[in-house]
């Protein structure tokens, strides 16, 4: 399975991704409080930027909470995603996350989670400075190493 | 309604009371958004008999149809109002992401009036809008300020935009700082602590929707490619920001040193850049919304007295105002001074300028260290400099007289001294020769804003693209380019984005941008119509104060001394040549020669009566 890795050193806190995320899953408009990538900032002068998003887990705390077992795994991608129609949008995923990666609005009936965007996440297509990337599973934590090593 | 345009709101400080409208779609085809919307209600809502300082000046905050998209650089918001530096019109832009909070809150403009009774500061959450006390905050830094009410409000995710001491004390170019990005020039800020208001909180969580979002989209990307494959868009400025135009400028003579008695600064080098990357000061960068540039890049101080200083910049303009002005090579010396000016909220720009204006009276014999605190404030002393900018935010001894201006201050002082004060119409000049560069010297001469960079851009001429020795021409390229600008404050775009991209002047191309985002489906010549619109609002908004075509002149010393060395030596404004650019400039502009006030045929020909 692929997965989308995080340099959060990388990351300079431009928002694209929030926005791009939106604009996909709302159907051609932006709102930033509407995404399923959240950049957390941080820092005196707010020089910190994480980007916040699902990890997927394999034995997801989200899945786990639902109380009406909404989540399913797609075949296609591996990303654990949410049956709108099972669905009671009581919240308790999100509290339940590790990260903070599910996200609610009050306009929004389910919970926003990142589903992969069926294999080609729209937030790494366009993060110009590569913070996010999509890539295969194995390769978690290489850049870590890889820093390490060196 | 497309390009995001919903309401205006309008909040009077004096009863605490708060209004909305819908923001009319013909007003909007008029003036498109940002500046245009900023000028029409700064103009509507203040008189000449307005008091900068007053109860009756308005703020005037907006954005534009870009904003809140993914277009790159669509980051900006705007602030217009009546400057407390000189009484004209002042209108500032800042990155970071208030605009795009703002405008997800549902507002396109809002305009604030009156005064509070104490301390408070303002939150705009969607349609609630509330005032909370600011009495413990009165006094504190802005790092801190933000901070405390981000806790208070219980949610990081409000974007804060707030004074430091600088504004609390009226001085007449304190800026206002949001994350680290600033409305920087005008005194905006203390026009936000004559209000008594400390901050304005915003956010929002509302749709933001274009009239083409597939056409918008494909555009969009596209334009993305040839960004980042743009030479300093894609590479330079995410490594440097802005600095790289120390070297530049110094290596064909226009930057400005000592105080601009030269305009080649052989130390020049140990603050650009390069040097600074050099010696490892950069520490990791950070972008506004939507930006692909990230140059607002982190330094921090490794030396001295200064090491272990963190700011957010020095960008170009800082290490001017800051160094070479100062003929001060000190890299750490810069950061430090730039770091607290964002603290305090003082201007960078006109705080350097100033800075330098004294360096020259002491050196002239005008101002002895008894007038000056004791302080050794000679060129190329950069231990002075923060003691300098704290005496002005703090209005101590010398700072008083400092903190109204150098045109105000030499006026005082006298002695000569305003033969080589540094301003325009009270504003203090930007980092961007008027003698080395014809077009840029008309563009200050005849700037809404006085000594901005920001009406007429210097790239051209400096890239060579344009003679910048000769004076043919070029009031048809100041025109050209203030169209440019006056459009990319409207929609509102990052200028380093948007030049590299669209280029110095107005093209189809932004026509298509600004009808994917609007579906108003203009033409080129009805954007050249609405630029001209706006460019001869603020024209005459300065012409109700009483500015006439005797204004629009240069500082003494650009008009009188050539540059003495250095590539650019014998280069200056002679007073013909400007007379003779101000003719072709007001002509073609369709204002009227003589006086440079626009006739009542042009306006009712713009539709502005
Ligand atoms: S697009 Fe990339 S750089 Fe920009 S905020 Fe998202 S992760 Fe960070
Ligand atoms: S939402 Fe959180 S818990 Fe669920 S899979 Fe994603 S990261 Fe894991």
């Amino acid at each position: 399975m692929k997965k989308i890795l995080v340099d959060s050193e990388k990351c300079s806190g431009c928002r694209i991704c929030e926005s791009v995320c939106s604009y996909h899953k709302l159907g051609n408009k932006f709102n930033r409080k509407k995404a399923a990538i959240k950049i957390v900032v941080e820092g005196e002068l707010g020089e910190n930027n994480t980007p916040v998003i699902c990890r997927h887990c394999k034995k997801a705390k989200c899945s786990e909470a639902c109380p009406v077992e909404a989540f399913y795994q797609d075949e296609k991608t591996g990303a654990l995603v949410i049956d709108q129609n099972k669905c009671i949008g009581c919240g308790l995923c999100a509290e339940a996350c590790p990260f903070g990666a599910i996200y609610l609005h009050e306009e929004l009936s389910i919970p926003l989670k990142c589903d992969l965007c069926g294999g080609e996440p729209l937030c790494v297509k366009y993060c110009v400075p590569t913070a996010i990337t999509y890539e295969d599973e194995q390769r978690l934590g290489a850049l870590r190493r890889e820093k390490g090593v060196q | 309604m497309y390009g995001g345009y919903k309401r205006i709101l309008k909040i009077d400080l004096t009863n605490e009371t708060v209004k909305s409208e819908l923001t009319d779609l013909l007003f909007a085809r008029k003036f498109l958004g940002g500046n245009g919307f900023g000028v029409k209600l700064l103009y509507d809502t203040v008189t000449a008999e307005t008091d900068p300082l007053g109860e009756d000046n308005a703020l005037v905050i907006v954005v534009g149809p870009a904003n809140g998209t993914i277009f790159p650089g669509a980051a900006i918001t705007g602030i217009m109002t009546k400057s407390p530096l000189n009484g004209l019109f002042i209108d500032s832009y800042m990155g970071g992401h208030f605009g795009t909070e703002l405008k997800s809150a549902g507002y396109d403009a809002v305009v604030i009036t009156g005064k509070l009774k104490n301390p408070k500061f303002l939150v705009i959450e969607n349609q609630s809008i509330n005032f909370y006390d600011a009495e413990d905050l009165w006094g504190l830094e802005t790092s801190k300020t933000q901070i405390k009410i981000k806790e208070k409000l219980r949610n990081p995710e409000f974007q804060v935009a707030c004074i430091g001491p600088a504004g609390e004390n009226l001085v007449k170019y304190a800026s206002v700082i949001c994350d680290t990005r600033a409305w920087g020039r005008g005194g905006i800020g203390a026009v936000f602590g004559a209000k008594n208001l400390k901050a304005i909180a915003v956010r929002g969580d509302g749709d933001i929707e274009i009239a083409d979002p597939d056409g918008f989209l494909k555009f969009t990307t596209e334009s993305l490619e040839i960004m980042k494959k743009h030479p300093a868009l894609g590479k330079a400025i995410p490594s440097m920001g802005s600095t790289g135009s120390i070297d530049g400028n110094n290596s064909i003579g226009i930057l400005g040193t000592r105080n601009w008695q030269r305009e080649t600064f052989e130390n020049a080098w140990k603050i650009s850049g390069n040097a600074m990357l050099e010696q490892n000061l950069r520490i990791g960068h950070k972008a506004c919304s939507s930006c692909i540039a990230r140059s607002a890049i982190f330094w921090k101080a490794r030396c001295g007295e200064y090491a272990g200083i963190v700011s957010r910049g020095p960008e170009y303009e800082t290490l001017y105002a800051y160094g070479s002005i100062l003929e001060n090579d000190n890299p750490d010396s810069i950061i430090a001074a730039d770091r607290l000016s964002d603290e305090l909220g003082i201007d960078t720009m006109s705080t350097g300028v100033v800075i330098a204006w004294v360096m020259e009276c002491f050196e002239k014999g005008i101002l002895t260290a008894k007038d000056i605190d004791g302080l050794d404030v000679v060129f190329g002393n950069h231990k002075i400099i923060l003691d300098m900018i704290r005496k002005i935010a703090k209005r101590e001894g010398i700072g008083d007289i400092l903190a109204e201006g150098v045109k105000v201050a030499s006026e005082r002082i006298g002695k000569g001294s305003n033969e080589f004060a540094i301003h325009v119409k009270g504003l203090e000049l930007a980092g961007h020769t008027a003698r080395g560069l014809k077009g840029m010297g008309l563009g200050y001469a005849v700037s809404s804003r006085g000594g901005s960079h920001q009406d007429t851009r210097p790239g051209a001429e400096r890239s060579g693209k344009l003679d910048r020795a000769v004076i043919e021409g070029k009031p048809e390229h100041v025109i050209k380019n203030q169209r440019m600008t006056t459009i990319g404050d409207s929609l509102i775009l990052c200028r380093r984005h948007a030049e590299p991209f669209f280029g110095e002047y107005l093209s189809e191309k932004y026509v298509e941008l600004i009808n994917l985002l609007t579906g108003f489906n203009l033409d080129l010549d009805e954007l050249n119509m609405i630029a001209d619109r706006i460019y001869t609002l603020e024209r005459m908004f300065n012409c109700r104060e009483g500015i006439t075509r005797k204004d629009d002149i240069l500082p003494p010393r650009f008009m009188k001394e050539p540059i003495p060395d250095g590539p650019s030596k014998g280069m200056f404004m002679r007073p013909e040549e400007l007379d003779m650019m101000l003719d072709e400039y007001y002509s073609l502009r369709g204002w009227d020669i003589k006086t440079g006030i626009p006739p009542q045929e042009k306006l009712i020909e713009l539709d502005l009566v």
